[in-house]
């Protein structure tokens, strides 16, 4: 028998057998059989040889797939196919070492652990603390404290003298006359309206009061003859 | 040479391959019932008679667990193909160091093609079977893969490790031997 002299059509010969040529490949190689001896026998060849093809039972498809590890992070679409009971669980949710699962058994409360309770309540405590203080907003201060407000008759003086070379400024406030003063952090509507009124009346007679701040940038030049400023 | 249905195969598997990284396993699911009988039916060609589900099972775990070194210049049945056949060389290894005696030399003729076997009483499969049987391991695993399978050379090659070019030899010789052992 002649050898074939297309060996690009001969390759072709499996696909041909198997039908999986496109239709164009499938008409040259078809032409090429009728005119090629030794190809046609291959062919007789390759078709014995595709009919006897070992016939195995079907692999168990339920159970290969029960085998797979579960598709990367996604979506989260469940995998709804079927498990085997004996396979091993999916490693996706890791289980507690033993140790650890018996700490968390233990200390529990109404049904919740310990813990939990206790750092509820923490939180609780605190924002309602918090909640109080903001509402209230209101700070009791004596006077000597902060002595920013002022009747006329307590005249602030500022009273510069040197000691030792070092100078002292000192607030003068009368001892007698004590007054409480009331600063609010909070809204208006906190107060009564006599309240209102007597702060309204006060900041009237008040015409400020001497700043013993020293203004920036001047320098306190200590005064050796000890007068006032 | 173009092989339409290999193309649609490899555009079907790729956008399969693409929902389950993206989380759908009914994608899994898809891919092994379109490729677990092939890998069955290669796993019995290649001589395997015991744990042919154990093996397919094997084979798709060990592929879906590598799935990223995936490459989509070959068919995803060819790597499948690839790494059963490692696995069927891994386990005749283990079996041989058993001492089993199993041989592992792809030169030597095999003693049998047992899968054959499960045929039945037809005249001309049996022939077949035994033409078959007369081959060395890489003439059969090829004729197996080209005539029974479909596969391109270039997918050959890849399978067992090889080149075209030897593969195609391999398949002119296992044809030659075939041929001659039918017209006997």
């Amino acid at each position: 028998m002649t050898e074939c002299r297309s060996p690009v059509l001969q390759d072709m010969l499996p696909d041909y057998a198997a039908e999986s040529l496109d239709g164009v490949a499938m008409a040259r190689v078809r032409d090429h059989l009728a005119t090629c001896a030794a190809c046609s026998d291959d062919l007789v060849v390759l078709k014995l040889v595709r009919q006897a093809r070992p016939r195995v039972a079907g692999p168990d498809i339920a159970r290969i797939i029960a085998a797979l590890p579960a598709a990367p992070s996604g979506p989260g679409i469940e995998f709804t196919g079927p498990r085997l009971v004996h396979d091993e669980p999916s490693t996706s949710v890791p289980t507690l070492p033993p140790t650890m699962r018996r700490q968390r058994a233990g200390g529990t409360l109404f049904g919740m652990p310990v813990w939990r309770i206790a750092a509820t309540l923490g939180v609780v405590i605190a924002g309602g603390a918090s909640v109080l203080v903001a509402r209230r907003g209101i700070i009791d201060v004596q006077r000597s404290t902060v002595p920013n407000v002022m009747t006329p008759t307590e005249s602030a003086t500022t009273v510069a003298s040197a000691s030792g070379g070092t100078e002292t400024l000192t607030v003068a406030t009368p001892a007698s006359s004590v007054h409480s003063v009331t600063v609010s952090y909070g809204d208006l509507g906190d107060y009564s309206e006599s309240e209102l009124e007597s702060m309204i009346s006060r900041l009237e007679q008040w015409d400020g009061a001497t700043n013993t701040e020293p203004l920036p940038g001047v320098p306190i030049i200590p005064n050796a003859g000890g007068g006032a400023l | 040479m173009i092989d339409a249905t290999q193309q649609e195969d490899s555009r079907i598997d790729g956008s399969l391959i693409t929902q389950w990284k993206a989380g759908d396993q009914r994608a899994a699911t898809a891919i092994v019932e379109r490729h677990a009988e092939a890998l069955a039916r290669f796993a019995g060609r290649l001589g395997v008679t015991e744990d042919i589900d154990e093996l397919v099972q094997d084979t798709f775990i060990r592929a879906f667990s590598a799935i990223d070194s995936f490459r989509a210049d070959s068919s995803l049945r060819t790597w499948l193909f690839t790494i059963e056949r490692r696995l069927v060389i891994d386990r005749r290894r283990a079996e041989a160091r058993r001492g089993h005696g199993i041989e592992i030399d792809d030169m030597h003729a095999a003693s049998g093609f047992d899968a054959l076997d499960t045929m039945g009483a037809d005249e001309a499969a049996e022939r077949v079977a035994g033409a078959m049987a007369r081959l060395t391991r890489m003439q059969r695993e090829v004729f197996v893969l080209r005539v029974q399978e479909g596969r391109s050379y270039k997918d050959i090659a890849e399978i067992l490790g090889s080149t075209e070019g030897a593969a195609r030899v391999h398949y002119h010789n296992a044809m030659r031997a075939v041929k001659e052992f039918l017209h006997d």
